[in-house]
């Protein structure tokens, strides 16, 4: 009909008439107090850092991963539960003597002297330690284990979170 | 630092960018910014003051809760105005259904009939703030928009109070170019017509 009327054309280019009338019309406002009627109506959103941290553990959750990570932990710490376990067993009559020594010995020569002969007893326990690892070579040879497994661990969990080609949720995210 | 910014210098863009990281400031200064545009065109649809500010509400609610999935691609103006314009037309169709009503039962066919299950309403007499609404509406070019058909209504509003471009009206009415135009068009001539008597 009228598809002619140029888009760069001002209103009142158009219909000087009709603007002239429509412009004298006043701008009507709300009440007083509008602003905060709607303020309290409108749920604020969580901070951008918040809702990444959620979106990262929402997308471990329902990719399964959270389950890879919980296994890499529990391996992890295997061997090092294990040595310990062993150690226990093989020391356990050392480690009970020393352990009724601490309490029947050390603990009261610790609450009787307890400021004026703290050296000693950290020397005492030191010894006690002493007796109970006859071997350095031993335990020099399970923290390198350790060590070497959690490392191993830490690699693992690093190419569990970050697999070639996955793609995080908080990417499709608009800010 | 830029967050101390005074806020009504900034963009659109920038300022819904803030409300979504969370910034109450970002909310009220976008809400500051529109109140005015956006009531006066809901009033000057439904012409009834009370209301009028209840369907702001509502508005302003819808789009500050959707902050987030607001695309920057499109203007923040277009999308507020198209929610208004929206919640107004909505409210004035289901005007139309209840005034319907108001006549009587769909299986009404004899006078008697009509008024038992039509509607039974009140003092029909204006109220002070009815008195008020209608003085406030009540000049001559306020009539002859409130006579024009809702969608002849929201396009020329948004054409010769608001300023808008035809295409902004197309986007926020989701009508075509073509179809906008039209509306303005015979919205003019009927305004020229109404206002006609006046000159004389």
């Amino acid at each position: 009909m009228n598809d002619q009327t140029p888009n760069a054309q001002t209103p009142a280019q158009e219909d000087p008439a009709v603007h002239r009338a429509l412009a004298t019309l006043p701008a009507f406002g709300p009440a007083t107090w509008f602003e905060d009627r709607v303020m309290s109506r409108v749920r604020r959103p969580l901070p951008p850092w918040l809702k990444q941290a959620l979106a990262g553990w929402r997308h471990y959750v329902e990719s399964g991963r959270i389950y890879g990570v919980v296994g890499a932990l529990a391996v992890g710490s295997l061997l090092p539960a294990t040595a310990a376990l062993l150690l226990a067993s093989t020391f356990r009559e050392q480690i009970g003597d020393g352990v009724a020594w601490f309490f029947s010995v050390g603990v009261p020569y610790v609450g009787a002297h307890i400021a004026a002969d703290a050296a000693e007893v950290a020397s005492e326990v030191n010894t006690m330690v002493g007796a109970l690892f006859p071997s350095t070579t031993v335990l020099a040879a399970a923290a390198a284990g350790s060590v070497v497994m959690l490392a191993g661990c830490a690699w693992g969990l690093y190419r569990t979170m970050n697999v070639r080609g996955a793609v995080r949720l908080s990417r499709y995210e608009t800010n | 630092m830029h967050y101390l910014r005074d806020l009504s210098s900034v963009s659109d863009q920038e300022v819904v960018e803030r409300a979504s990281a969370g910034a109450e400031a970002a909310y009220r200064e976008l809400v500051r910014r529109y109140q005015r545009p956006v009531f006066s065109l809901i009033y000057r649809m439904v012409r009834d003051r009370e209301l009028a500010e209840d369907l702001t509400q509502e508005t302003f609610v819808k789009v500050l809760n959707a902050i987030e999935r607001y695309r920057p691609e499109y203007k923040f103006s277009s999308w507020i105005f198209k929610i208004a314009n929206n919640a107004a037309i909505d409210h004035l169709r289901r005007r139309e259904l209840d005034t319907l009503s108001l006549e009587g039962g769909p299986d009404a066919t004899t006078p008697d009939r009509m008024q038992a299950t039509s509607l039974q309403l009140g003092d029909v007499t204006e109220s002070p703030l009815e008195e008020l609404e209608a003085r406030e509406l009540g000049s001559q070019i306020e009539r002859a928009i409130g006579a024009l058909r809702p969608e002849y209504r929201s396009c020329i509003i948004m054409r010769h109070v608001e300023g808008r471009a035809y295409d902004e009206i197309a986007e926020i009415l989701d009508l075509p170019l073509g179809t906008v135009k039209t509306y303005i068009h015979r919205a003019r001539a009927e305004l020229r017509h109404t206002l006609e008597p006046l000159k004389e």
